[in-house]
C-alpha cells in the first residue's frame, strides 16, 4: 500500500503545476478524432448544451438538447476545431491506461469478482454507505468552500443523522426518513466553482481517467480524508484502499463491458470523462446560471 | 329507305333471337338450374375481405417502403384498452387490483404474447437504476408493490408511457395488448417484400412474379385465419372487460379494431339492409302491380343474379372489398331495373292485345325489349368498366366485379326470365295507375310544347348543384365512418383522444455517414436532430403519440437530475443494458444494422378540421426547417399510404369521368349511329354525374375512397334509363307516318317505357333511402346518394332529354 500511496503522490505532484496552466501552450493540437460533424447549426449547437429556437409551421419552440457533445473546443477559445479534447499527454496517458488495464484484467477484477462472490450484494451496500459517511466531513468542508452553505448544512445533517441513527453510515435514514438527498463535493468541484480549470487529461494509475484538477484533487483528499482521523498509516491507506475497491467492484461489469465494446478503449475512456465533466460543468445545478 | 330497310333486317334478328329463347327455354332452364347447382357449390368460398388494408395501392413504392420499414423495426402489433375508473381515484389499489386481474385473463388468450400495463413497466426513478447492477426489470408495481401515491409520482408525465398507457389528465389508464406475430406469415411476408423490394428499381422478371404469386397465395389463407381470430379475440376481450364495467368504462381502440368494426359493420349492414330493402321492393311490386307473379319473378331474376355472381366470384376468387361490397345492391338494382322494363312492354301488350297466346306475347315483349334492355345492360357495363381505368387497385377490382355482375344480370333477365314466363299461363293484366300516368303525360305535354324553357329550367339548376364542384374534398377518417351516437365511435375516439391517435405514420430517418462515428451507438449530433424532428412534429395539433428514441433520451435526462446524457453516456447505457432488453426498448425505433431512425407518430383523427393534405405539407416543410432533406427520410405507414391514394382520388375521378364519357359516347353513337343523337343522349349522363358530385361538393362529404364510386354509379343508372327511353322514342319516331313525329315519338317513350323509368326509380329510391337508418356512414351516403343520382336521372331523362330531342332530332324529320 506505501508503494500505492507514494506513486499517487509522485505522480500528482508531478501534474500540480499544469493545473494553473492555460491550457494548449506546449500542446500540440490532438489528432482529430470524430472530426465529423454536422452542418446544421441548431443541431451543433444542441449538441453544444445550448436550447436553441426553431420556427416552423406551427410557430416558435424552445428545443432542449437531448443528448450532449461538449468537448474542450467549447471551453478553449483558440481552438478552432468543433471536437477537440485536451490530451497533450497521450502518449503517458496511453501507457498507462494499458498498465491499468492489467491491473484490472488480472488482479483487480478477479478479486472483484471473488469479493462481490464473498460478500453479498446488502453488506456491500451497508460497506459502500459507512464510507460515504465518512467522506460527509469532507463534502462539508469543500461546500463550505465552495460558498455552497445549503449543501454543507446538509452534510452535517447527514453526518449527524446517518453517524446516529443510521448506525455509523450504514444505514442512510438521511435520504429514507429526512429527505436529505446527499450532496457530495470534492477538492476538484470546489475549484472549478473558483474558476480553476480541469487542464489537461491525465490518467491515473489504478485510479483511472482523471485531469489534473482531478489528480490534485485526489492528493490533497488523500490527505484531509476524515478516515486519517479515525486510523493510522498504514491502516488509513488500506481503508481507502478498500474505499476505492469497494467503488470498483461495483463498477467491474461496467467496465469489462465497456472495453471490450470500445473500438480504441483508451479514446472511448477518455471522450466518456471528458463529455461527462464538460456537461457537468454546464448543467450541474450548481452551475444552473449558465443554462437557465 | 335504307334506315328502314335496316330497322327490317335488325327486326329480323330480333324476331329470330326471340324465336330462339322461346324455343330453347328447357335448354335455357336445364343450364341455368346447372349455373345455379355450381354457384352454390362455389358459394361458401365467397368472401368479403373488409380488412383495411385491401383499401391499398399494393404494388406502389410507398406500399413497398412501408413494408421494408415494418421489416427493419418489426413494430409490434397491439391494442389498447382504456380504463376509466367512475367513482375511484385513477391511481387506486381498486384501480390497480381491476387492471391487473383484466390483464391476467387477457394474458391467457392464446395469441397474445404480452400484456403491458402501468404494473408492469419497470419504474426508474434515477439513472443510477440503468448502470448499476440493478435489475430493472424488478422496478414494476408487480414485484414491489408501490402505493398509489408512489405509482403517481413515477407515472405521471412520464417521457414513454404518457399517451400510451395513460392519458394526460390523468384520469384513465390503458393496458396495452401485444399480439405474437405468426412466423410462418411474417417469413412469407418477408419473402414477399424482397421480392417486392425489386421494384422499386425496375420491372420484375417473369419468375419472379410467379414466385410473388405463389407466396401470395401461401399467405392467404393464414391472413384469413389471422383476420377471423383477431375478431374473436376482440369479442374476448370485450367480454373480460365487461367483468369491471359496474365501476369503469372501458374503450378498445388502436389501429386493427377500427379494420374489425368495419368488417362487423359491413356484414351486418349487408344482412340487415339488403333483408329490408328486399322486403321493400317486394312490397312496392306488389302495390304497382297487383300481382303475384310480378312479386316473384323479379324478386327471383334478383335473387338468381346476385346468387350466381356470388358463386362466380367464389370460383374465381374475386374478393369483396369495403367498395366492392356494394355490389350485391347495385346489382339488384340494375337487374330491377331491366325486369321492370320488361314486365311494363309484356303487361302493355297482353293490354293491348289480349288474344295473343302467352309465347305471342313474350315473343312480341322480346322484339320489343331485347335491343334496349341489351344495350342498356351493356353501356352500364362500359360506365362501371371505366372504373378499371381509375388507378386505384380497390376501385379497379369493383369495377371488373360490376362487369361480371352485368353480364349475369344480362342474361338472366333477358335468357331466363323469358324462359320461366313461357310456363306461366296468361292472364289479364291489372291497369297501370291513372294518377302516374296523367303526371308523365303533364311531363310529356310540357317537354314537347316548352322544349327551351324545359331545357334551360334543367340545366339552370344543374349549373346551380356544379357550383359544389369546387367545394370537392378529399378527407379520410375510418373513425368518422362510424355515426358519433355509436359505440363503436366512442371508443374508437376516446381512444383517439386520450391516448396518442388511431392511424399510424412513421418517419424513418436516415443516419447520414458524416454525423456518424465508430466510436459510438449513436452520435449527439444524430439525436439532436432526431429532437428537433420529434420537436416539430410533436407540435402539430394533430399528432397525438410521438415515440422515438428521444423518448428514452429525455427520460434518461429527467433521471440524471435533469442533466442531458454526453453521446458516451449513451453509447455505454446502450452496451451495458441487457441485449435483449435493448432490443425490446429501442428496436422498434433504432437500427445499427441499418442506419436507421424511426419516429412513430400516431395522428389522431378526431382532429376537428384536420385537413391531412396539408398537413403532409406542412410537416415536409418543417422537416426541411429542422435540417434534415427530402433525400434522408421517407415517410410511411398506413396515414401515408391513405393519403398517397386521397391525393390520386381526383385525378383518377376526373380521368374516369373523362373515359366514360367518350367510350359511351362511342357506344351510344354505335347503337343509335347519329353523331347527334348520341351526344344528345350524353348529356342527361353528364349532367346527373357532374350533379351528384356537385352535391357532394354542397354538403361538404368527404370525398374518399368510398364516395368515389358513387359518380360511376350514377352514370350507370342514368344510361339505363337514357336507353330505354331514347329507343321507345326513336322507335315511336320511325313508327308515325304522321307530321308530327314528336307526338307519336313522345307518346311511346312515355308509355310503358316512361313508366317503367318511374317505378324502377321510385322502388330503388325508396329501398335505398332506408340505407340512411345505417350506423355506418359510407352506407348513408351510398344509400342516399344512390337515391338522389336515380331521381336525377329520372328528372333529366323525362325532361330535357325529350325537350332535346323534340329540339334537335325528331323535328328535323317532321320539316323534311
Amino acid at each position: 500500500m506505501r508503494v500505492y500511496k507514494q506513486f499517487l503522490l509522485a505522480v500528482a505532484a508531478g501534474f500540480l503545476s499544469a493545473c494553473a496552466s492555460p491550457p494548449d501552450k506546449e500542446v500540440e493540437p490532438a489528432k482529430p478524432v470524430a472530426a465529423n460533424k454536422t452542418e446544421n447549426a441548431k443541431v451543433r449547437d444542441l449538441s453544444a448544451g445550448e436550447t436553441v429556437t426553431v420556427t416552423t409551421s406551427q410557430g416558435t419552440m424552445e428545443v432542449e438538447p437531448a443528448v450532449v457533445a461538449i468537448t474542450d473546443a467549447q471551453t478553449s477559445p483558440d481552438v478552432t476545431q468543433d471536437v477537440y479534447y485536451h490530451d497533450p499527454w497521450e502518449g503517458m496517458n496511453r501507457a498507462i491506461f494499458s498498465f491499468n488495464h492489467y491491473l484490472y484484467s488480472y488482479v483487480l477484477l478477479p478479486a472483484a469478482d471473488g469479493y462481490r462472490y464473498v460478500v453479498p450484494a446488502v453488506a456491500r451496500d451497508k460497506i459502500g454507505n459507512a464510507f460515504n459517511n465518512i467522506r460527509e466531513p469532507l463534502n462539508l468542508v469543500n461546500n463550505t468552500f465552495a460558498g455552497e452553505f445549503d449543501e454543507a448544512g446538509t452534510n452535517l445533517g447527514r453526518f449527524i443523522i446517518n453517524t446516529t441513527v443510521g448506525l455509523f453510515g450504514l444505514f442512510d435514514p438521511a435520504t429514507d426518513w429526512f429527505d436529505l438527498a446527499p450532496e457530495k463535493q470534492t477538492v476538484a468541484d470546489t475549484l472549478s466553482q473558483h474558476d480553476i480549470r480541469a487542464g489537461p487529461y491525465l490518467v491515473l494509475p489504478l485510479l483511472g481517467p482523471s485531469d489534473s484538477r482531478g489528480a490534485f484533487s485526489t492528493v490533497t483528499e488523500s490527505v484531509l480524508h476524515p478516515i486519517n482521523f479515525v486510523a493510522e498509516p498504514p491502516e488509513s491507506y488500506q481503508l481507502r484502499f478498500f474505499d476505492g475497491f469497494d467503488d470498483f467492484s461495483s463498477q467491474a461489469d461496467t467496465y469489462r463491458s465497456l472495453y471490450e465494446n470500445a473500438e480504441d478503449p483508451y479514446l472511448y475512456f477518455r471522450n466518456q470523462y471528458i463529455q461527462g465533466k464538460r456537461r457537468d460543468a454546464v448543467f450541474s445545478s450548481d452551475n444552473q446560471p449558465q443554462n437557465p | 329507305m335504307t334506315q328502314s330497310s335496316a330497322a327490317t333486317t335488325s327486326h329480323k334478328i330480333l324476331n329470330t333471337l326471340a324465336q330462339a329463347i322461346i324455343s330453347a327455354r328447357w335448354v335455357i332452364i336445364a343450364v341455368f338450374t346447372a349455373i345455379i347447382a355450381v354457384a352454390i357449390f362455389y358459394l361458401p368460398q365467397f368472401k368479403i375481405d373488409a380488412s383495411a388494408d385491401t383499401l391499398l395501392v399494393k404494388d406502389n413504392k410507398l406500399y413497398i417502403r412501408t413494408q421494408l420499414a415494418n421489416e427493419v423495426f418489426s413494430p409490434e402489433e397491439f391494442i389498447l384498452l382504456a380504463y376509466a375508473p367512475e367513482q375511484h381515484a385513477l391511481f387506486s389499489d381498486k384501480t390497480f387490483n381491476d387492471i391487473n386481474k383484466l390483464s391476467s385473463q387477457i394474458r391467457k388468450l392464446e395469441r397474445v404474447e404480452a400484456v403491458t400495463s402501468i404494473l408492469t413497466v419497470p419504474l426508474v426513478d434515477n439513472a443510477d437504476a440503468l448502470t448499476g447492477g440493478t435489475d430493472v426489470s424488478s422496478l414494476t408495481w408487480q414485484q414491489q408493490r408501490y402505493s398509489p401515491q408512489v405509482m403517481k409520482e413515477l407515472i405521471a408525465g412520464h417521457p414513454i408511457f404518457t399517451d400510451l398507457l395513460i392519458n394526460r389528465e390523468e384520469t384513465a389508464t390503458a393496458i396495452q395488448i401485444v399480439f405474437r406475430p405468426n412466423p410462418e406469415l411474417r417469413a412469407l411476408e418477408k419473402q414477399i417484400t424482397d421480392i417486392q423490394a425489386k421494384l422499386l428499381e425496375g420491372e420484375l422478371t417473369e419468375q419472379q412474379q410467379a414466385e410473388l404469386a405463389q407466396l401470395k397465395a401461401q399467405a392467404d389463407p393464414i391472413r384469413q385465419s389471422l383476420s377471423e381470430q383477431r375478431q374473436k379475440e376482440i369479442a374476448e376481450i370485450e367480454k373480460i372487460a365487461a367483468t369491471v364495467s359496474d365501476r369503469a368504462d372501458t374503450y378498445l381502440g388502436g389501429s386493427y379494431v377500427v379494420g374489425q368494426h368495419l368488417i362487423d359493420i359491413i356484414k351486418s349492414d349487408l344482412q340487415m339492409f339488403g333483408s329490408a330493402i328486399a322486403l321493400v321492393i317486394a312490397i312496392m311490386l306488389a302495390v304497382l302491380y297487383r300481382s303475384v307473379k310480378w312479386v316473384v319473378f323479379p324478386i327471383l331474376a334478383c335473387a338468381v343474379s346476385v346468387l350466381i355472381t356470388m358463386g362466380l366470384f367464389g370460383m374465381l376468387d374475386m374478393r369483396t372489398t369495403v367498395i366492392s361490397a356494394n355490389f350485391i345492391a347495385l346489382q339488384l338494382i340494375l337487374t330491377l331495373a331491366v325486369m321492370i322494363h320488361l314486365i311494363g312492354s309484356y303487361r302493355e301488350i297482353s293490354r293491348d292485345e289480349p288474344g295473343l297466346s302467352q309465347r305471342e306475347r313474350i315473343k312480341a315483349t322480346l322484339i320489343d325489349k331485347l335491343s334496349p334492355c341489351f344495350y342498356a345492360t351493356l353501356t352500364t357495363s362500359v360506365g362501371f368498366g371505366s372504373l378499371i381505368f381509375s388507378g386505384l387497385q380497390p376501385v379497379v377490382d369493383f369495377g371488373w366485379m360490376m362487369l361480371v355482375s352485368m353480364l349475369v344480370t344480362m342474361s338472366v333477365s333477358l335468357l331466363l326470365f323469358p324462359a320461366l314466363l313461357c310456363f306461366v299461363s296468361k292472364s289479364a293484366e291489372t291497369n297501370e295507375f291513372t294518377g302516374l300516368q296523367r303526371v308523365l303525360e303533364r311531363l310529356r305535354q310540357w317537354a314537347l310544347h316548352a322544349p327551351k324553357r324545359v331545357s334551360s329550367v334543367i340545366l339552370l339548376a344543374f349549373a346551380v348543384t356544379a357550383f359544389g364542384l369546387p367545394k370537392l374534398d378529399v378527407e379520410n377518417s375510418f373513425i368518422d365512418y362510424f355515426d358519433t351516437d355509436t359505440q363503436v365511435h366512442q371508443e374508437l375516439a376516446f381512444i383517439d383522444k386520450q391516448f396518442g391517435g388511431s392511424t399510424p405514420l412513421d418517419i424513418i430517418l436516415d443516419i447520414p455517414e458524416h454525423v456518424q462515428n465508430e466510436q459510438l451507438v449513436l452520435s449527439a449530433d444524430m439525436v439532436n436532430q432526431l429532437q428537433l424532428v420529434q420537436q416539430a412534429v410533436e407540435a402539430f395539433e394533430a399528432t397525438g403519440s410521438v415515440t422515438s428514441l428521444a423518448n428514452f433520451t429525455a427520460l434518461a435526462k429527467q433521471l440524471n437530475d435533469g442533466m442531458p446524457l454526453t453521446e458516451y453516456e449513451l453509447t455505454s447505457i446502450y452496451h451495458l443494458l441487457d441485449k435483449q432488453v435493448v432490443e425490446q426498448l429501442v428496436g422498434a425505433y433504432f437500427s445499427a444494422e441499418e442506419e436507421q431512425l424511426r419516429i412513430a407518430v400516431r395522428i389522431q383523427d378526431t382532429t376537428k378540421d384536420l385537413d391531412r393534405e396539408t398537413f403532409v405539407k406542412q410537416l415536409r416543410q418543417d422537416l426541411s426547417t429542422v435540417g434534415v432533406d427530402e433525400q434522408s427520410y421517407s415517410l410511411t405507414n398506413l396515414f401515408i399510404l391513405y393519403q398517397d391514394i386521397l391525393s390520386r382520388l381526383f385525378d383518377s375521378q376526373i380521368k374516369t369521368l373523362g373515359i366514360v364519357y367518350v367510350v359511351l359516347g362511342l357506344v351510344l353513337l354505335a347503337i343509335f349511329r347519329s353523331v347527334k343523337v348520341a351526344l344528345i343522349a350524353l348529356v342527361p349522363n353528364i349532367l346527373t354525374t357532374l350533379g351528384i358530385l356537385g352535391i357532394i361538393g354542397w354538403l361538404g362529404i368527404p370525398l374518399d375512397i368510398m364516395t368515389i364510386t358513387i359518380a360511376a354509379i350514377a352514370m350507370g343508372i342514368a344510361v339505363d334509363d337514357t336507353i330505354h327511353f331514347l329507343h321507345a322514342w326513336l322507335e315511336g319516331a320511325e313508327k308515325s307516318n304522321s307530321d308530327e313525329p314528336a307526338e307519336a315519338a313522345s307518346q311511346r317513350a312515355f308509355g310503358h317505357t316512361g313508366l317503367a323509368i318511374f317505378y324502377t326509380t321510385s322502388i330503388i329510391a325508396i329501398g335505398f333511402s332506408l340505407f340512411g337508418f345505417s350506423n355506418f356512414l359510407p352506407s348513408v351516403y351510398f344509400g342516399l346518394l344512390t337515391a338522389t343520382a336515380m331521381m336525377m336521372a329520372l328528372v333529366t331523362d323525362t325532361t330535357l332529354l325529350p325537350a332535346l330531342l323534340a329540339l334537335f332530332v325528331t323535328k328535323r324529320k317532321a320539316q323534311a
